[in-house]
């Protein structure tokens, strides 16, 4: 009874078109406590998938508009961690090896014996929940998985995965803690009556400035981590409508890092050519934006502007964002979108998830990000081709120069369907 | 006059330096802060502090920690206690014991929890260095 109290949360979708054996399956499983449901569609079983109300998929290769074992990718997409049993009449080779180049949990031949499937669920279970169970914060970890045709389960042993959960965690909980380090030696500060009443007027007001931006560093990197997780595992919801990105986007992305602009004197130049309209997810576009705003404020210089422009020729929507600073090394531009990926760590806190996020949300909308960095020179952009290739500069030395960063953001406006009346 | 203690604080958070600097100067000490191990290496030729209080993660996971190490083993430096400040515990899975390079010593006078209260540094300081 015990063990059918515990199996009972366990929910398992079945998809075969021999109702005879789907029949039998039902009664049996659900005889063992678990919630079993048939699924005849695909468009049904990949909903089921996609709000995670499935455990363990039973699936017949043979089923379903398209082969079994094409809808099988499509569900490895959307959950890779989603143990799936396949079954097949055909005991050829061919099925056989096709079937498992998908990274099935299990593949057996009809007729199937009863107790070599029970025996299955079981193992699946067990293992989906080995991992899923430890901890809720681990069970965040799996947002950052190594990235393998195969899935993680196959390639990394449980002492890898553990070392790999609890880096992120250590690493994501320095991060946190230290912001807060300023915001709570601020504040208590300010409250403290021995501390407090010696520290001036204008030092306290850049005291409580500075918490106010350390706070918005920590909503950021919070809200990072969490649109990382939700991304990776395609659950990303991208809800397009008709925007402004002018109005409904930049400018108020901009009010939102006036403090953080305050403290490190620094100011946003915005150059358009007007009527920039783009079907899109405004709040991701906003995520988007916020994220090279803050990027180009944290490795800025003070005092200096932060150039944007937003422009679009009626197919192609662009933002790009240019600050003067650090730059980033010409052999890391094609890496800087990774997760983790940072400039230069020192003095500057964050998770590194905040350019990954913007290519999350660039191919979200089918655009692209690139990164590009070189020289400032006469206050013009070069990159570092252009800085080497360029005959006037030849017998300059680059350490001569300021260095700059540009972020240029790239989606297809969609402007078909602003005017198709999809507003 | 009594003469001020100096306090040494290394950090790779210019916001909490910040922070810090003006607490523990309200407090009655003289602060000078550093951004990285290696701007404390240089100011520590030409100054010497009565504390210092270091991160543990700088450059490294551990530079904290590699610093200290050189404290303790320089002659001008080796008399100088040293807080270290921390913003992963252990109980967070980061092993300082393996981290520290030694599991029977911590280069270290005592440990300090990120984030802390300003009251309760001013204490741990004070503790150290007397009023």
């Amino acid at each position: 009874m015990k063990e059918k109290r515990r199996k009972k949360r366990f929910r398992i979708a079945i998809m075969d078109n021999d109702r005879q054996y789907v029949e039998k399956m039902i009664t049996s499983l659900r005889n063992d406590g678990y919630h079993i449901e048939s699924v005849e569609q695909n468009r049904e079983l990949l909903t089921l998938v996609r709000n995670n109300m499935i455990d363990v998929l039973i699936i017949d290769v043979d089923v379903g508009v398209s082969k079994g074992y094409e809808i099988i990718s499509l569900i490895k997409n959307m959950d890779r961690l989603l143990p799936i049993i396949v079954t097949s009449s055909d005991d050829s080779i061919e099925v056989a090896a096709r079937v498992r180049e998908q990274g099935i949990f299990f593949f057996t031949i009809k007729p199937v014996d009863m107790a070599e499937i029970k025996l299955a669920i079981q193992n699946a279970l067990d293992r989906k929940y080995a991992y899923q169970d430890k901890s809720s914060l681990e069970g965040l970890g799996y947002s950052f998985k190594e990235d393998t045709d195969e899935g993680i389960l196959e390639k990394l042993d449980l002492d890898s995965i553990q070392k790999h959960l609890n880096w992120i965690m250590a690493f994501f909980v320095h991060e946190c803690k230290g912001t807060l380090g300023a915001v709570m030696m601020n504040i208590s500060a300010l409250v403290d009556r021995n501390i407090g009443r010696h520290i001036d007027p204008r030092k306290q007001s850049k005291m409580l400035l500075s918490s106010l931006c350390s706070l918005k560093m920590l909503h950021d990197m919070i809200r990072n981590y969490v649109i990382s997780y939700i991304g990776e595992n395609r659950r990303l919801i991208c809800a397009k409508k008709r925007i402004d990105l002018y109005a409904d986007c930049l400018e108020l992305v901009i009010n939102e890092f006036k403090p953080m602009l305050e403290k490190n004197e620094m100011n946003i130049s915005v150059n358009t050519n007007g009527g920039c309209f783009a079907y899109c997810d405004a709040e991701l576009m906003k995520i988007g934006v916020s994220n090279l705003i803050n990027n180009a404020i944290k490795y800025g210089i003070e005092g200096t502007a932060i150039r944007c422009e937003l422009c679009t020729n009626g197919d192609i929507f662009k933002l790009s964002v240019l600050n003067e600073g650090i730059g980033v090394e010409k052999e890391r531009l094609g890496d800087i979108f990774e997760k983790f990926a940072r400039f230069d760590k020192v003095g500057i806190s964050g998770t590194g998830l905040g350019l990954h996020v913007v290519k999350m949300i660039a191919d979200l909308h089918g655009g692209s990000i690139k990164a590009e960095s070189g020289y400032l020179i006469a206050n013009n952009p070069l990159t570092y081709d252009e800085f080497d290739n360029n005959p006037s500069l030849q017998n300059k030395k680059s350490s001569d120069f300021k260095r700059y960063a540009k972020f240029i953001f790239e989606i297809p406006s969609n402007i078909s369907k602003i005017s198709g009346g999809e507003k | 006059m009594k003469e001020q203690k100096i306090v040494l604080i290394v950090d790779d958070d210019q916001d909490f330096l910040d922070a810090t600097k003006i607490v523990l100067e309200k407090s009655g000490y003289s602060v000078q802060t550093c951004l990285s191990a290696k701007e404390c290496q240089a100011k520590l030729k030409s100054m010497k502090p009565d504390l210092i209080i270091c991160d543990v993660m700088m450059e490294t996971d551990h530079s904290g920690f590699d610093l200290c190490r050189e404290f303790k083993k320089a002659t001008a430096t080796k008399d100088i206690p040293v807080l270290m400040l921390t913003a992963v515990e252990q109980k967070y899975a980061f092993n300082f014991s393996s981290a520290a390079g030694d599991e029977t010593w911590l280069p270290v006078d005592g440990f300090i929890d990120k984030p802390v209260e300003a009251s309760v540094l001013v204490a741990h300081v004070r503790k150290i260095l007397g009023n």
